[in-house]
């Protein structure tokens, strides 16, 4: 599958793009809300080596900047 | 926003009892005295819980909250006194509700909306599903080869899922060993009432009270149910407007035409 995003070859790297992304938008807003982060990362498991991923969203290219597109290996549904 | 003077008509779980999970845009069981949802809002991210009016969710005050703007579902509660909520704690994934504010509906009544993209809820607690069980659910998607499907595991090892998939096939895994999946293919883009029960290894789906035509085809999964609109992967996200599901983890199939006629006479389906 091609994604459009941001991609990290170690998770520590995805976390601290979170972070930044939590920070510019000020999530959360109080410490009980259920929202806790702007947007999150995921896992491509299937992939050799594993790597970390954002999937682009329009409100991510002023703190993350531009995305690029690459392929992330996913399961077939059967 | 509290549940205010509820009618004393009988509601859904109040007539077919025992709901393992239950989540609506209406009340479904008088005794539930909870909210309905948790919502933030796209102007300055704070969020609110909102209950019922005359048993179906208090949209003026949603409406109020959200302004000009957006609201995006923090979490769908669970109407079936189990306490299992469905909760999306990271904003981009989080389904709508209200749009430039307005209501999101579906056949004139409110819907949650799932972007197919990353939407999805995660349940407090996993459900580990019995050898019989029954789920029925109302949901749309806008076009075809889209995925339709509400409660469904969300670990790459296990399977439940009752689905109409963007293969425009239907399918229902709810046995450790086999799944159903339908032998015709449709292509609806219409407001559709679904329901999948295994008892006891006979399984069969249900497309607005009708037989949907299918087999069994073998495949290994252990069974567990934790979110809703969420599959497996990533890529495999619902994309399609849901407003109602229950889920038993028993036998309903005597109840099964009772079940789908007060959702019928509710939603006006079919």
């Amino acid at each position: 599958m091609e994604v459009t995003g941001y991609k990290y070859t170690n998770e520590q790297d995805a976390i601290d793009a979170r972070e930044q992304v939590d920070t510019y938008y000020g999530i959360p807003v109080t410490p009980d809300d259920v929202t806790q982060n702007w947007v999150d990362y995921n896992t491509a498991n299937l992939d050799n080596p594993i790597f970390y991923y954002i999937t682009f969203d329009d409100s991510l290219r002023i703190v993350l900047g531009e995305p690029i597109t690459f392929e992330v290996t996913t399961p077939p549904f059967e | 926003m509290p549940k205010t003077a509820a009618p004393a008509a009988s509601l859904l779980l109040d007539t077919y009892s025992g709901a393992a999970a239950a989540y609506s845009l209406r009340l479904l069981r008088t005794a539930y005295s909870g909210n309905c949802i948790r919502v933030r809002r796209s102007s300055d991210n704070a969020e609110q819980d909102f209950g019922f009016v005359a048993n179906v969710l208090d949209t003026a005050s949603l409406l109020t909250f959200c302004g000009v703007g957006n609201g995006f579902v923090t979490t769908w509660y669970d109407q079936s006194g189990n306490a299992n909520n469905g909760t999306q704690t990271t904003a981009a994934n989080q389904p709508q509700i209200v749009s430039s504010g307005a209501l999101l509906t579906v056949n004139s009544k409110t819907c949650i909306s799932f972007d197919g993209s990353n939407d999805s809820f995660n349940l407090a607690s996993t459900i580990t599903a019995a050898a019989s069980n029954y789920q029925s659910f109302v949901g749309k998607r806008d076009a075809s080869a889209r995925r339709l499907y509400a409660l469904a595991t969300g670990i790459a090892t296990a399977g439940y899922q009752l689905a109409l998939w963007n293969t425009n096939k239907y399918y229902l895994q709810a046995k450790t060993t086999q799944y159903e999946v339908s032998t015709a293919t449709d292509a609806t883009t219409a407001q559709l009432l679904l329901t999948g029960l295994n008892n006891a290894g006979t399984q069969s789906m249900f497309k607005n009270g009708s037989t949907i035509t299918s087999s069994a085809v073998s495949l290994s999964l252990t069974l567990s149910i934790t979110a809703i609109g969420f599959y497996n992967n990533a890529s495999l996200m619902a994309y399609c407007k849901l407003q109602e599901i229950v889920f038993y983890n028993n036998d309903q199939s005597a109840n099964r035409t009772g079940i789908e006629s007060d959702i019928n006479t509710f939603y006006t389906i079919y």
